[in-house]
């Protein structure tokens, strides 16, 4: 047999026989034989290849399949299938062979790569073979009867055939993971974004078709799709359901959405909510409604729930106060007061750091005396605890000019989401009309606190910002407008703010110009809104001034944010100009363009420009974008980078470290830190400074126990900061270090992507802001944006957050805080005696605090308040104080007995990102979560309804008179301004359409 | 063709094993080798299973059966599917009863290259102890052990299974059974972009074609088959050998020479017996070029004997004496047809006419072709007009320099140019500038660096000093400017 035979040659001279029964023996001979004498047969195709041709030869396919296998031996696919295809039935698609599966690979390849083509080029008519269809359907087909459903969906989504993709989600016999699945694949391997939205409109369809609909995904889908009407008629649905599980649900769904911070969106969601229902069935009974619980929300609290149950009758009111309730969560009032609240009562940040900071420093470093308020603001960030800052007025008083501005502007991230008080806090610094006697740099500095603390919530402020920059004619306060009004109307696209900030950046100043460029982006992002940033392309070619062109490029990078592909004309455009500031604003365009979907021609660019560039700025950003565009898959980035990051460059270096710094962030990856560890020790001063707040971002909430670097990090920040040949760039860094490292008084941490894997819009915004710092120092504050607390906090039907226990199934010390640093180890013997000083000098503070406030007839743990501002400030060195000696208890019980591998955490608890997936809810608890989540929002079932709840965070009030008195106490408020006697502040979440 | 070719080895690195007999030492190196194996496989480091295998053959002098099946007890889980499968292959010796650490292979968990591992090493073992049979089942099981394993970790160790499992086919003297394996194999190979296998196994399908002659279709075979950059030296000897080999039987000498001359030279040291075989067959296509072979050639270290015929038979052609090379010929037939050169030995005959041709051109600037006729001894019965057909046909062919005048019966030789004013030597010397420049940068791209150690970290205070130093430094320059002027 085969053995025998020795060559094919007698074979192939059989096939110029005139007779054809001659030519069939030798083919079929040829076929049975093919696999050891293709070499040979190779030789003879095309007579092979002729007889396929003959119209009039009737094996035909046996010829075909013949040279498609000697195609395949010689690796010349593409031939291989085009003559399988027409062997026709001859091709065996099961047969178990290595030529099948290779060709009929190559089939499903060819056939995606043809749609996908044609899909693109927009054309009518897919001239695909028609054979080769039938092919890819019948292995599809087989997928789906085998009940293989995931490689059936990867096929399908690849070969952009939502026919069979819904067919296999249909069939599958687990809908809800094979969607779950869907939508997975579908965000980390469909890269188009116009294709992306097809998926998930179908996925929308299956999942309302489904008997029970999986409500939390199909409004996450919307979001992307971006349909607000979708879901408001969901929510609208839950919400006018008998089932009061129904309205949980739909509250857990807006705390969700929230979670992803698509201000517009969400206005347009609650807009569609409210208006057909308010205006037709309910015009009497509603409108009062909403008023009167906006005010006495907070202040009862079992109240409406018993109201609703007992007046079951009337369905209509049952759904105002839901709609009301619903209003508050979309609107982000809820979840802002009950962060704020949390981030309160949990702080526990070291104010001996600070100290030391502040000591070690030299008095006339004005660099380091402004990295220790930024610090500072960092560490409390929105804990509204300014202890530091009031304990130290002389100190703080050195700051001048800009200094002051941003010591100011540091109030607003330290107030950051006090949405009531925000404005009568920072009054005594704002613009006063008529008596022009502040500084400018102080009322530039409050304008733009304002917009941080209203950032992304900034219904209520907005109309008072424009009403400033309106009033002003001096740069410094126009910046500090700007930018504030930019935060605060983030991503609305509202056309009057657009122009009232484009007639500021026409002035051509250069300090109010850049702040304009990147406000003007900030309002619009996301929008890609074409007019725009021609324009401001336009004008950036246009002026003189560097610092407009700047802000300018980096406003253009805003708007494009998330369009992946749509903005690929304006990157063009920006990456090929002459000018490097709007080649480098090209970059960030990459960068947020395609921020988190680590798409392979964004990564090819950036490494492109990274190391061709002529500008050392460019190539320090394209580095430094890699960090945005491969942040959802952080894993990615040290490798990435890990040779730029030895790179003979300085500033590629520095963008190796801020890259890993911002996709890294919050991760403690290991990696990364070993990336980053050796760049804390550079040659060069400004790529020590990158590294070590890149590494603060990387190791934030990331406890001793679990990775012993942090400590030796924490060590070498205090030994750079106390080290007088220090330069002074590295130790800016540090400084900036500790306080991201400690920030929201140790209760944040940094995160790019929410649960459900969607990009955080304002985190992403703020850390490409931030990373500005570089040019301007005040940008810094933008990092503010990107904390998201770490908590979990259960709420009840009533928002409220019920006290109830779960467990933590991990070792307590894996996520504790950190230590408080101790006198003795921290500080030389110099220092010693103040620090001695320090505390006893707080504790004769507390005392007579207490009694100050006894005097004040408020009750610390009764319904009073404490989001209100002067409360927040006189108890907050108070509340650490006890924390403290709390901790030092625990720690000495803990050396007693041997650590237990669990914990129980009260809620609302400090849930640190890697803690989530050992936390469990008790079996026997009386609340039930509505669905699987271990941190943030979660809205809890109450299984006992009839037993009488026990409320956390009560002592968090916000009772309106209060409000005004403690802030008339407000040591600060030097300015002696009758804080008191002005008007209640306007309630900023008034909805009165 | 003998087997000298077959069994060149790396033994380039000769280990440093003691040369204790007792086998404790050699079980520990090879529970060494399995950890390398064991790392590599984890690591996905290619280079250590390499060295894995390198340092095997290096011990291969020492395995004993008792040896290899304790290993076997170490490596692979007793009881296990592929341990009895395995032990079976193994003579038993009741002498030596297994002294196995049972504790120790229980629970370790071996990787499926670990496993292949044992494969080749029973394999070597085998072929050394002549078990020819065993050896055959055992490289068969192991080549459809690997068809289900798709890890590029295991293909330096598969490369050598493929060449261990043609060896013990050939030995048998049953190649022919084997070629559609190799193929389908090679097919494999080639899908999976395992390009070591690829190499290997289409080396060992041409020396499969070769055996039996088949010169045609392994030229076939190896213009389709796909090529990259070699990847193991060894194996791309063997390619250009294989080549060097077909080229010549299809009379593509000067190319054939090219080849076989790079084998020789690419070859190891110690692979003396592939070296002798290519210098044979080098010896011959030079001189079907028409080339006379330096002496030194014939007189390499360990050479000289098995050189021997070849050195008579380039005599005879230097000469250019034909009743001289029939008789070397003939002397040597046995050998000539054992190294399978008999045919091409047949094609010299007319090269020792044109060489003598050649000298006689050189010697007289004319010279009648009686006389030529004479001096080739050419005994056919009308010798001037022979000498003439062969003279006008070596004038053709570029041979020799000269004008045949038919009138006077005489050949007339044309004064020899100088060779240094031509490009020749420019050629000669840029060929060789780019042999050496070719051969540097592939020692370069050989080198390997050890792991960061340009990361040195400079302390804070050393840099501070340097920075202190540089900026003395350029104090120092900025006044000595200034005291210029």
């Amino acid at each position: 047999m085969a053995a025998a035979v020795s060559s094919a040659g007698g074979l192939l001279a059989m096939l110029n026989e005139p007779h054809p029964s001659l030519k069939l023996h030798a083919l079929s001979n040829l076929n049975a034989f093919v696999d050891h004498f293709w070499p040979e047969i190779s030789t003879t195709v095309p007579i092979i290849e002729s007889l396929y041709e003959d119209e009039d030869f009737d094996q035909r396919q046996l010829a075909a399949l013949l040279v498609s296998k000697v195609f395949y031996y010689l690796g010349e696919l593409n031939d291989s299938l085009s003559y399988a295809l027409g062997a026709g039935s001859l091709f065996d698609v099961s047969e178990d062979s290595d030529y099948v599966h290779t060709l009929l690979a190559k089939a499903i390849d060819e056939y995606a790569a043809l749609r996908t083509k044609a899909a693109e080029s927009k054309a009518k008519s897919v001239d695909v073979d028609p054979r080769l269809e039938a092919i890819v359907e019948r292995m599809l087909d087989k997928c789906i009867t085998d009940g293989k459903y995931q490689q059936a969906i990867g096929m399908s989504i690849e070969c952009r055939r939502l026919d069979k993709l819904k067919e296999a989600i249909a069939n599958s016999d687990n809908v809800h993971a094979t969607l779950a699945y869907c939508m997975n694949v579908s965000h980390a391997f469909v890269n188009r974004r116009e294709y992306r939205r097809e998926v998930l409109l179908l996925l929308v369809k299956v999942y309302q078709d489904l008997a029970s609909p999986d409500y939390l995904n199909i409004c996450q889908c919307l979001m992307f799709l971006d349909q607000p009407e979708g879901v408001a008629t969901i929510l609208e649905k839950l919400l006018r359901s008998e089932n009061k599980d129904d309205a949980l649900m739909a509250f857990q769904i807006a705390f969700d959405l929230l979670e992803n911070e698509h201000q517009a969106f969400l206005s347009g969601v609650r807009d569609r909510l409210s208006s057909p229902k308010l205006k037709s069935e309910q015009p009497a009974v509603t409108e009062p409604n909403p008023a009167v619980s906006e005010d006495t929300q907070m202040a009862d609290e079992t109240q409406p729930l018993i109201a609703s149950v007992s007046e079951s009758d009337p369905a209509e009111v049952t759904y105002a106060e839901r709609l009301t309730k619903m209003k508050g969560i979309l609107s982000g009032e809820t979840s802002v007061q009950l962060t704020l609240q949390f981030l309160y009562s949990h702080n526990k940040s070291d104010l001996l750091i600070l100290k030391t900071i502040k000591q070690s420093i030299e008095m006339r470093n004005s660099v380091c005396h402004s990295a220790t308020i930024y610090a500072n603001a960092l560490m409390h960030a929105g804990t509204t605890v300014d202890t530091f800052l009031r304990e130290n007025l002389d100190w703080l008083s050195r700051a001048t000019n800009w200094a002051k501005f941003s010591a100011t502007a540091g109030l607003g991230v330290i107030h950051h989401g006090h949405l009531q008080q925000g404005r009568s806090l920072m009054a005594p610094y704002l613009p006063q009309s008529g008596s022009g006697g502040g500084s400018p740099y102080s009322e530039g500095g409050a304008l733009y606190a304002l917009g941080l603390i209203h950032a992304n919530h900034g219904e209520g402020i907005k109309q008072f910002l424009r009403d400033s920059l309106r009033n002003t004619n001096v740069e410094v306060v126009q910046h500090g407008a700007c930018l504030g009004l930019g935060l605060a109307s983030l991503g609305t696209a509202d056309e009057d703010i657009l122009e009232e900030i484009k007639s500021v950046l026409y002035t051509d100043s250069a300090v109010a110009g850049e702040a304009a460029g990147i406000s003007v982006g900030l309002l619009m992002v996301g929008t890609a809104n074409g007019k725009a940033s021609s324009e401001m392309l336009g004008y950036a070619h246009e002026t003189q001034h560097e610092k407009i062109i700047r802000g300018l490029a980096l406003g253009i990078a805003l708007t494009v944010y998330g369009r992946e592909e749509e903005a690929d004309t304006l990157i063009e455009q920006m990456t090929l100009d002459q000018d490097a500031i709007i080649r480098y604003g090209g970059m960030y365009a990459i960068a947020l363009a395609y921020s988190g979907t680590s798409n392979n021609k964004a990564i090819r660019q950036l490494l492109h420009f990274a190391v061709s560039d002529v500008s050392d700025d460019v190539r320090r950003t394209a580095v430094l974008a890699l960090g945005f565009v491969l942040y959802s898959d952080p894993e990615q980035t040290p490798r990435t980078v890990a040779l730029l990051s030895e790179s003979y460059n300085p500033h590629v270096r520095y963008g190796a470290a801020m890259a890993v710094g911002i996709s890294c962030a919050g991760t403690g990856l290991s990696e990364a830190i070993s990336l980053l560890e050796p760049l804390t020790s550079d040659v060069t001063d400004f790529v020590r400074q990158g590294a070590l707040i890149a590494m603060a971002m990387v190791m934030i909430q990331v406890s001793e126990a679990s990775d012993s670097r942090v400590g030796a990090f924490r060590r070498q920040l205090e030994k750079i900061i106390l080290d007088k040949h220090e330069d002074t760039m590295s130790k800016m860094g540090a400084i900036l270090a500790s306080g991201i490292l400690d920030a929201g008084g140790r209760n944040v941490t940094i995160k790019l992507l929410s649960k459900t894997k969607h990009d955080k819009m304002t985190t992403v915004i703020g850390l490409a802001v931030f990373s500005q710092f570089w040019y301007w120092y005040p940008l810094i504050y933008f990092i503010s944006l990107a904390f998201s607390p770490t908590a979990l906090i259960g709420l009840n039907y009533d928002l409220k957050v019920p006290k109830f226990d779960f467990l933590s199934h991990a070792k307590p010390s894996l996520f504790e805080y950190p230590r408080p640093t101790s006198v003795p180890t921290a500080m030389s013997t110099v220092k010693l005696p103040t620090a001695v000083l320090s505390t006893s000098a707080r504790a004769k503070a507390r005392a007579t605090k207490k009694e100050a406030e006894k005097a004040n007839a408020e009750k610390l743990s009764g319904a009073a308040d404490s989001s209100s501002v002067g409360k927040g400030k006189a108890s907050g060195p108070e509340d650490a104080e006890s924390m403290q000696v709390d901790g030092a208890a625990a720690e000495k019980e803990k050396k007693a007995e041997p650590e237990p591998t669990f914990e129980i955490l009260t809620n609302p608890a400090r849930v640190v990102p890697a803690q989530e997936k050992f936390l469990k809810f008790l079996e026997d608890s009386r609340y039930a979560p509505v669905k699987a989540a271990s941190s943030g929002f979660v809205l809890l079932k109450d299984l006992r309804p009839t037993e009488l709840e026990v409320l956390a965070l009560t002592d968090a009030p916000t009772s309106a008179a209060t409000a005004g008195a403690t802030a008339a106490a407000q040591p600060g408020s030097t300015a002696a301004m009758a804080v008191d006697d002005e008007p209640q502040p306007p309630q900023p979440f008034e909805y009165s359409s | 063709m003998t087997q000298q070719d077959v069994e060149m080895k790396e033994q380039q690195q000769q280990v440093a094993v003691s040369s204790t007999s007792s086998a404790t030492p050699v079980l520990q190196h090879l529970k060494e080798i399995a950890q390398l194996i064991e790392t590599g496989a984890y690591g996905r480091e290619v280079r250590l299973i390499l060295r894995a295998v390198r340092l095997t053959i290096a011990l291969r002098r020492k395995l004993k059966a008792s040896l290899v099946s304790s290993f076997l007890a170490f490596a692979l889980a007793p009881g296990s599917e592929p341990h009895s499968r395995l032990s079976a292959y193994l003579p038993k010796d009741d002498e030596n009863d297994m002294e196995v650490d049972t504790a120790a292979s229980a629970t370790v968990k071996h990787s499926s290259e670990l496993e292949i591992y044992c494969y080749l090493l029973v394999l070597i073992f085998l072929i050394d102890q002549k078990k020819y049979t065993e050896a055959k089942a055992c490289s068969s099981a192991s080549i459809s052990r690997l068809k289900n394993l798709n890890r590029r970790t295991v293909d330096v160790l598969a490369s050598r299974l493929y060449f261990y499992y043609s060896l013990s086919y050939e030995l048998t003297d049953d190649l022919s059974e084997i070629r559609g394996n190799l193929l389908a194999l090679h097919r494999a190979a080639t899908l999976r972009h395992d390009e070591l296998g690829q190499e290997t196994l289409l080396n060992l399908l041409l020396r499969n074609y070769l055996h039996y002659n088949l010169y045609d279709q392994a030229e076939k075979l190896r213009s389709k088959a796909p090529r990259f950059e070699a990847h193991s030296n060894q194996q791309f000897c063997r390619y250009l050998f294989y080549l060097g080999k077909i080229r010549t039987i299809q009379l593509e000498y000067t190319d054939a020479k090219e080849s076989l001359l790079q084998a020789a030279r690419k070859a190891p040291v110690a692979a003396l017996g592939f070296r002798v075989q290519c210098n044979k067959w080098a010896v011959i296509v030079r001189l079907l070029l028409g080339e006379i072979p330096e002496r030194t050639v014939f007189m390499q270290k360990g050479m000289e004997k098995a050189l021997r015929p070849y050195f008579e038979l380039t005599n005879a052609v230097r000469i250019g004496d034909l009743e001289l090379f029939k008789t070397v010929a003939e002397k040597f037939s046995t050998t000539f047809s054992s190294d399978r050169t008999n045919n091409l030995i047949v094609r010299l005959r007319h090269n020792v006419i044109r060489t003598g041709l050649r000298n006689i051109s050189i010697s007289y600037s004319r010279i009648s072709l009686a006389d030529v006729a004479k001096k080739l001894r050419l005994d056919s019965p009308n010798p001037v007009a022979d000498a003439e057909s062969i003279v006008s046909k070596a004038i053709r062919d570029g041979a020799i320099d000269a004008t045949l005048d038919h009138a006077n019966g005489w050949m007339v030789s044309k004064e020899t140019g100088d060779i240094y004013s031509t490009n020749e030597p420019q050629q000669a010397f840029n060929s060789r500038i780019a042999f050496c420049l070719n051969m540097h940068n592939e020692a370069v791209r050989a080198l390997r660096f050890p792991p960061n150690s340009h990361k040195e970290k400079e302390s804070a205070e050393k840099r501070r000093e340097r920075q202190q130093q540089e900026q003395e430094l350029a104090k120092h320059i900025a006044e000595e400017d200034d005291d210029d002027f």
